[in-house]
């Protein structure tokens, strides 16, 4: 019995949270350029709520980890484990960390309905990093589903 | 960069509409109906993303272009997920697979989860890619002939189930982890490079617990469903002649399926307090005969330990409080007698285990028989 229940569930949920990451990102750049949003307004908020629901659990994790004796993680599934030190790990390598790694995640999931322009302007540099970050996670599930060719 | 996203998704467009042609051409048994307009829903679905994205492209926005070019890639994966595993058991429709389509089909309506989730079967090794609304099994080609091997979709439906209640079976197999790492973890710990190693194995034993404890669910979703013709099968399959069921190697010990030792000891456990006593007793003692005979003495190199035992069965029992899979009933499980369009598929495979052993040479013939009565009243 092989298994690849891991890899598939862990690659719809990275899907989705990509997806709604994109489209909240579309809908802030093209807001601060003054452009007509051709994005339906439900697909937004459904986006806003998806996203802020995996950053939550993603913060509860890396709460975890940041007062863990010893950095053993626990947490609700090994592939976010995987993620969250995959945070840690990023956010370690400046001094002085930007963007992304340097505001809490709660912060972003506020900033998620951002109108101002400055925090529109933050908003988009953060979830490029997060996309970034994300993308690069999931590439395990990619080939552990499709193979090599 | 721009002219090759919007080729891509061009080239996406007609990709969508050869894969629709065909989904919608090809023959299929009526137990794949379902399955396939879900799959052509899908595909609106991505034809709806792509649109999209050539929307967006139309804007002219170079500082959207990361964004179009992420939704393009999901889109190409989906795209091959569906052109590799999703679309073949409508591309490659057989009449042979309607025994199995048959049985899922039961096993989806009776699981208030499932019942309007659609599901079909192709030729691989047991296993399941689980998808919300759309999930495929494997199963392997000569098996998925015989009613004898049919329980083990009862494990495989475990994972599905899983899904469903993701957050809560999460947080049962979480508070497991933790209590396994307060029980395994040594007395007194080091204060020198020592800690780092002991810490890395912990977080490996742990990470592992995760995939062994969905592993140890389903076998007990197995064993609820169909009752004792699970062990049956899964023993058979399984087969105690593997060394490699019964021991391991500490580096092939992080894996994806506990040792099926260990699996047999648990289900012939949760068999016993079931009631099935005598099937439980004799295929331990099939495993107990084979590992004395070729020396095994158990040993999981501290990934698991008898200490465990209680917590493991108290989350065990929690998880199937929480999925609440259809139980076998007495009767079922006693098997025989089996009347079509009146009993369940899980009264009939007891019953064919029952002939099996009862009587192997003429099983063959009596099988045959089973199975046209079961298609030409499961639809």
């Amino acid at each position: 019995m092989k298994n690849n229940w891991l890899a598939a569930s862990n690659f719809e949920r990275m899907h989705q949270i990509i997806t709604a990451l994109n489209i909240i990102s579309v809908h802030a750049k093209l807001k601060l350029a003054g452009i007509d949003e051709p994005t339906d307004a439900a697909e937004i908020r459904k986006a806003r709520e998806e996203l802020t629901e995996f950053l939550a659990q993603l913060n509860t994790l890396l709460y975890e980890v940041e007062h863990s004796q010893d950095s053993v993680v626990v947490g609700d599934d090994p592939r976010l484990g995987e993620l969250t030190m995959r945070y840690l790990s990023e956010k370690r390598r400046w001094l002085q960390p930007s963007g992304l790694y340097s505001m809490t995640l709660a912060d972003l999931s506020t900033m998620l309905h951002a109108e101002h322009p400055d925090q529109l302007l933050q908003l988009i540099d953060c979830l490029r990093e997060l996309r970034v970050l994300l993308e690069q996670h999931s590439q395990a599930d990619v080939r552990d589903i499709l193979g090599e060719i | 960069m721009r002219p090759i996203i919007e080729r891509q998704n061009v080239a996406l467009l007609a990709d969508i509409a050869a894969l629709r042609r065909l989904i919608s051409g090809s023959p299929i048994p009526t137990e794949l109906q379902s399955y396939r307009d879900t799959l052509l829903q899908l595909l609106n679905h991505h034809q709806k993303t792509v649109e999209r994205n050539l929307r967006w492209l139309r804007l002219g926005r170079a500082n959207i272009l990361d964004n179009i070019y992420s939704e393009t890639l999901n889109v190409i994966y989906s795209m091959r997920l569906l052109s590799d595993c999703h679309a073949v058991p409508v591309l490659r429709a057989a009449e042979s697979d309607r025994l199995c389509l048959a049985l899922i089909h039961w096993m989806h309506g009776v699981h208030p989860q499932t019942q309007n989730c659609p599901a079909a079967c192709v030729d691989g090794n047991c296993s399941i890619l689980p998808k919300h609304g759309l999930p495929l099994y494997y199963f392997p080609c000569a098996e998925k002939r015989t009613l004898l091997y049919l329980p083990l979709f009862f494990h495989e439906i475990g994972h599905e189930l899983y899904l469903y209640h993701k957050r809560e079976m999460d947080e049962l197999v979480r508070d497991l982890r933790r209590d396994i790492d307060d029980l395994l973890m040594p007395a007194s710990q080091r204060n020198d490079s020592h800690l780092e190693q002991q810490a890395t194995q912990r977080q490996s034993i742990i990470d592992t617990w995760y995939s062994w404890m969905q592993e140890f669910y389903c076998d007990a979703v197995g064993l609820t469903i169909g009752g004792p013709c699970y062990l049956q099968a899964f023993s058979t399959f399984i087969s105690p002649l593997w060394q490699m069921n019964f021991y391991r190697e500490p580096k092939y010990l992080k894996s994806s399926h506990p040792v099926t030792l260990l699996r047999i000891r648990f289900l012939t456990k949760r068999a016993r307090a079931t009631g099935y006593t005598e099937i439980a007793q004799q295929v331990e003692g099939q495993w107990d005969e084979v590992a004395r005979a070729i020396g095994i003495e158990e040993d999981y190199h501290g990934f698991y330990d008898n200490v465990l035992e209680q917590v493991v069965d108290e989350t065990l029992e929690n998880m199937l409080v929480e999925t609440n899979p259809r139980a076998c009933t007495p009767s079922e499980a006693g098997g025989g007698l089996w009347v079509a369009g009146e009993d369940t598929p899980i009264r009939l495979l007891n019953w064919a285990w029952q002939q099996y052993m009862a009587n192997r040479d003429h099983y063959s013939n009596w099988e045959i028989e089973r199975i046209d009565d079961f298609l030409n009243n499961s639809t």
